[in-house]
């Protein structure tokens, strides 16, 4: 009888010892699995997930890349993705999917854009009329969210770029936009010819909301 | 005479190795800090909770016993590489999962913790090579040897040893950086381009098809070492080869996380039949740590005056 239960005893150990063996390789192979199946379903770059594909494929993050535009009356502009949506554009990078795209096409859609050497333009002039004296930030302020202009004169240090202006503003300090439009790429290596190629992947386009179009200062 | 000295020398050897020899149980949990607080996550609110779990450990070692410790580190660890799954290297996983081995063998009775450490390290090992083999065989431009030829001409962490095994200078590859630059951004600047040619030579090619089934056989030979059942000809086998692998691999691609993680993994699946394989595991560690040094960098700008 002893006997028996020492040796039910000594089952029972050796179960709890390969139980507490296997809780790590257990959760290893699930998220691999999990990885596996996020490759397969949603173009997930072996590099990342947990599935230990790194160094195996030339299709890694940084092999796909978005690139985004502003469509307005006058033309198609590119558009920089504002580092508030890093996360966003990284997670697209290493897992793009259309649905994702498109979100992301709408969030540029939302957001109200500015050319940045037309801003920069407008505080220069402020502060040339109060002859670099007094600068406060109240005088920039007014002078960045003054109605954007059509033309302006090139400034030296100053990049031709867009950037986001805040919620905030005056809808007129905006540029006037109709769309955006994000396409998704990736990069293919042809190894005979040393050639790295663009491969489109898809398109997504998202009409800017009707407040923008506004050039009238809000109330 | 000669009998003599050589048997002087070995026992001069014995004595040094065995000043070298250390319990792991007590060594693997402090080392594993070293490794999480230089590689703590850039997140504010996981990186601060981790330091201070960290500092409760140096200070309380026994608290570094404890599963609970290990639970909690496995949780901040998973933590952030669950929200975080974009930009986390698989090396961070391998964290978590050791963090959770440490775990489930300190809740073990104390005789057998060695036990458990060892045999969860194994299989993480075999498992992380093997599934590293698998995904390498089964990418087609991995394959045909397209990965690396792409890895030499266009990523800087292989540049100098590019540079030095095929003649291809470093401005050339530095402007095959800039061409692939282009590629993803030339958008911006109005310019989206379509396609770009790397400079290249006809020796990358070679070079590259040795680096792809080089990686293959040793990764491979790698997971079957160690998911092979343990005997001793199997554990010195398995040693020699994730050394080699440790001392070849780090120095061209320095991924000091993957490197020092699987060094301790090494470190603990070492039974105690095989306690003078600890000490070369430690080696290891530094020498990974001194691959992270510019060295090349020096020398290169040192030889231009």
């Amino acid at each position: 009888m002893n006997e028996h239960a020492s040796e039910s005893d000594n089952s029972a150990d050796r179960r709890l010892f390969w139980r507490r063996v296997a809780i790590a390789p257990v959760c290893l192979l699930l998220v691999a699995g999990w990885h596996l199946l996020r490759v397969w379903t949603v173009h997930q770059t072996p590099w990342k997930g947990g599935g230990f594909g790194m160094f195996s494929t030339v299709d890694s993050e940084s092999a796909r890349f978005l690139r985004c535009y502003l469509v307005t009356a006058e033309g198609r502009w590119p558009l920089p993705a504002p580092p508030a949506l890093d996360k966003t554009v990284a997670e697209l990078r290493a897992a793009p999917t259309a649905a994702g795209v498109q979100a992301l096409a709408v969030r540029l859609a939302g957001q109200p854009w500015r050319w940045r050497d037309a801003r920069e333009g407008q505080e220069v002039r402020a502060i040339h009329e109060r002859g670099g004296r007094d600068v406060s930030a109240a005088m920039l302020r007014e002078a960045r969210h003054a109605p954007a202009e059509a033309a302006f004169e090139p400034l030296v240090g100053s990049q031709h770029v867009l950037e986001p202006l805040p919620l905030d503003a005056p809808a007129a300090a905006s540029l006037p936009a109709l769309r955006v439009e994000v396409e998704c790429w990736q990069c293919r290596f042809d190894r005979g010819a040393a050639r790295l190629a663009a491969r489109h992947l898809f398109t997504a386009t998202a009409a800017v909301p009707p407040r923008r179009h506004s050039a009238e200062p809000s109330p | 005479m000669t009998a003599v000295v050589s048997r002087l020398a070995r026992l001069r050897l014995s004595s040094w190795l065995a000043r070298l020899d250390f319990e792991p149980l007590a060594a693997l949990p402090l080392l594993t800090l070293v490794l999480l607080l230089t590689a703590t996550p850039d997140q504010w609110y996981l990186r601060g909770p981790l330091i201070a779990l960290a500092a409760v450990g140096v200070v309380n070692r026994d608290w570094l016993a404890k599963p609970v410790f290990w639970y909690l580190a496995a949780t901040l660890l998973g933590t952030a590489v669950y929200l975080n799954w974009e930009a986390s290297d698989n090396h961070k996983y391998l964290f978590v999962y050791w963090a959770l081995a440490l775990c489930g063998a300190f809740s073990l009775p104390r005789g057998e913790q060695a036990a458990a450490l060892a045999a969860s390290s194994r299989w993480l090992i075999g498992l992380c090579m093997l599934l590293a083999t698998l995904w390498k065989l089964a990418m087609p431009d991995y394959r045909d040897a397209s990965f690396f030829e792409f890895t030499l001409l266009s990523d800087q962490r292989f540049a100098h040893f590019t540079a030095a095994v095929t003649g291809l200078p470093l401005t050339a590859l530095a402007e095959n950086r800039a061409l692939e630059s282009l590629l993803r951004e030339g958008h911006l600047v109005g310019a989206a381009v379509e396609s770009v040619r790397l400079q290249s030579a006809p020796i990358v090619a070679r070079i590259a098809w040795l680096m792809t089934w080089w990686t293959v056989a040793i990764e491979g030979a790698l997971a079957a070492a160690f998911l092979a059942p343990d005997r001793p000809r199997t554990a010195r086998l398995r040693n020699a080869l994730l050394l080699v692998f440790g001392a070849t691999t780090y120095g061209l691609a320095p991924v000091r996380g993957f490197g020092w993680m699987l060094m301790l993994l090494g470190m603990a699946q070492c039974e105690e039949r095989d306690r003078a394989w600890r000490p070369l595991y430690v080696a290891a560690i530094v020498l990974i740590q001194l691959y992270t040094l510019p060295v090349a960098t020096v020398v290169q700008r040192w030889s231009q005056g």
